[in-house]
């Protein structure tokens, strides 16, 4: 973990409601795994929020080159809701953000993996670009992103995958069979859903075939592991969703208490 | 250096008088390294302990309001068994005074939590947190409960806004300092618990200094809303010897660091660094 200056460079509508948000770091950072996050200090000093989680990924251009100081964001309308995410949305352009990162544990994807599923919800939002880095520079891994949504994805998001990803909006009961590693981000809902799919055509899934994350998780308010209020219920018992997540396997976690609630 | 405890056998030296307050630091190894330097406090108050695990509440959210947060204070911690496996290596090696923050349980479950964590001889003393509703009798009870099971020094963290009749039946049954105070009680929408923020530190001052006028010569520690140089300069001019951090560990671990350093070398006519 370490202080870092985040500037905030442009905010793009990258679909009707969701936005791109681009930051420069003060200093290149070394790799971090996608889904690890960094605190980020929200508001002014009237209005000082806790702050906030956030994912942050490499930039296209850049990705898989670290040091990396170029980094996305993704997020949608309904994190409008949140007043630190809000505060962020309303910032303009040059605004320098404290932050410090990366914390917490993020996706990993064994050496050995060939075939790779990635479902998303896709109106959660921030989960659109965040993995890409996993996958983009291993062009012999067969790649599905399976996003789910309500409305038809936008051309420009599907044009940014590289060629030997495929991307559907439809999860069959083949493509729950094929991968050897599964990488998921959306909503407690959604892994629900994902885990009874997933045990009605594999049984039982094996530990470690599926990673989760839970990020809607409540990460703060330390961030750091200090307060404890974050535990999440596992097989392995209660976990510290910022030490020992936000990344869980889904076999582990207990989604039935996280979602009660 | 400072003693918090001078009246006592043992004593409680520490070299700064800043502390975290209990819940904002963790049972002992640092996590807001790098951010923060561990050699810079006084002493390390512990999360809350004990005996039996407490896990917190469902949909306990925590509402940000203007000048702070509300928080659910369910006390979650995995239980002193537990808690002891994980830090008991940190502990025999801490650079710093600890002390154990022990919320007033049970007395029998407090009797045995205050043995088990005394038998270790890692600690320095012992914090006792009473609830916002004890009597002077619960204070009276917890505090003899504490120190029958111990020989250290036995600080005892008062209620809102640093009741003076539970800090006089405290003092009465030995404790040895006061820490003012506990977070304030208050409720947003769905949420009910306590508030923490740097609005807390203006309202504390006067009874910070209504309590040092009132009880000469016990030391007190101020907590609540410590946010700048200029709060800790503040809360001892008051009459505070010492102050413990709390949510500015949460909303700004880069100004800790600015806080513990001024402390190192603050007087309180001291110019203060810029913000």
């Amino acid at each position: 973990m370490k202080p870092v200056t985040l500037t905030f460079i442009e905010k793009t509508r990258i679909a009707p409601a969701m936005w791109q948000f681009i930051f420069v770091a003060d200093k290149p950072l070394p790799p971090f795994q996608p889904g690890q996050f960094f605190l980020a200090r929200t508001g002014n000093m009237f209005s000082a929020y806790l702050p906030r989680p956030l994912f942050l990924a490499p930039c296209d251009e850049v990705a898989g080159n670290w040091p990396v100081s170029r980094f996305q964001l993704t997020l949608s309308a309904r994190h409008l809701a949140d007043r630190g995410l809000a505060w962020l949305f309303s910032c303009p352009p040059a605004r320098k953000i404290d932050a410090f990162g990366p914390l917490g544990c993020g996706f990993t994807l064994p050496a050995t993996t060939k075939n790779l599923l990635v479902p998303i919800d896709f109106e959660l939002g921030m989960g659109v670009f965040l993995v890409g880095s996993l996958f983009t520079m291993r062009k012999s891994l067969n790649v599905t992103l399976a996003f789910e949504s309500k409305n038809p994805l936008p051309a420009a998001i599907v044009r940014r995958f590289p060629p030997h990803v495929e991307i559907t909006t439809t999860l069959t009961t083949d493509r729950l069979l094929w991968p050897d590693a599964i990488i998921a981000i959306g909503g407690i809902p959604f892994y629900q859903r994902l885990k009874a799919r997933l045990s009605a055509v594999r049984l039982r899934p094996a530990p470690g075939l599926a990673q989760i994350l839970l990020a809607d998780a409540p990460l703060r308010p330390c961030g750091v592991g200090a307060c404890g209020l974050c535990a999440v219920p596992t097989a392995a018992g209660s976990r510290l969703a910022c030490l020992a997540g936000p990344v869980f396997d889904l076999a582990t976690l207990d989604l039935e208490v996280l979602a009660d609630d | 250096m400072i003693d918090l405890a001078p009246a006592h056998k043992i004593g409680l030296s520490l070299k700064s008088p800043l502390m975290p307050a209990a819940g904002f630091w963790g049972y002992g190894p640092n996590r807001y390294a790098p951010l923060v330097s561990a050699e810079l406090l006084g002493a390390i108050v512990t999360n809350p302990m004990t005996l039996r695990p407490r896990r917190a509440g469902p949909s306990a959210p925590v509402a940000e309001v203007d000048g702070g947060i509300i928080l659910p204070v369910d006390l979650p911690n995995p239980g002193l068994k537990k808690i002891i496996r994980q830090n008991r290596k940190f502990w025999r090696r801490a650079p710093i005074p600890l002390i154990a923050h022990l919320p007033a349980d049970a007395p029998d479950d407090l009797a045995r939590t205050v043995s088990a964590l005394d038998a270790l001889a890692v600690f320095a003393g012992f914090e006792l947190g009473l609830p916002p509703d004890a009597s002077p009798a619960d204070a009276a009870l917890f505090t003899r409960t504490l120190i029958r099971n111990t020989d250290l020094p036995a600080l005892v963290k008062l209620p809102f806004p640093g009741k003076p009749h539970l800090a006089e039946a405290a003092l009465k049954a030995g404790a040895v300092a006061l820490t003012l105070a506990d977070a304030p009680p208050a409720a947003a929408g769905t949420t009910a618990g306590r508030f923490f923020g740097g609005g807390v530190h203006a309202q504390l001052l006067p009874h910070l200094q209504h309590a040092a006028e009132t009880f000469p010569g016990t030391p007190i520690i101020a907590c609540g809303g410590i946010h700048t140089p200029a709060d800790v300069r503040a809360c001892l001019q008051a009459g505070a010897i010492a102050a413990q951090l709390d949510s500015v560990f949460w909303a700004n671990p880069q100004q800790v660091q600015q806080i513990l350093r001024y402390a190192q070398g603050a007087k309180s006519d001291d110019p203060l660094p810029s913000p």
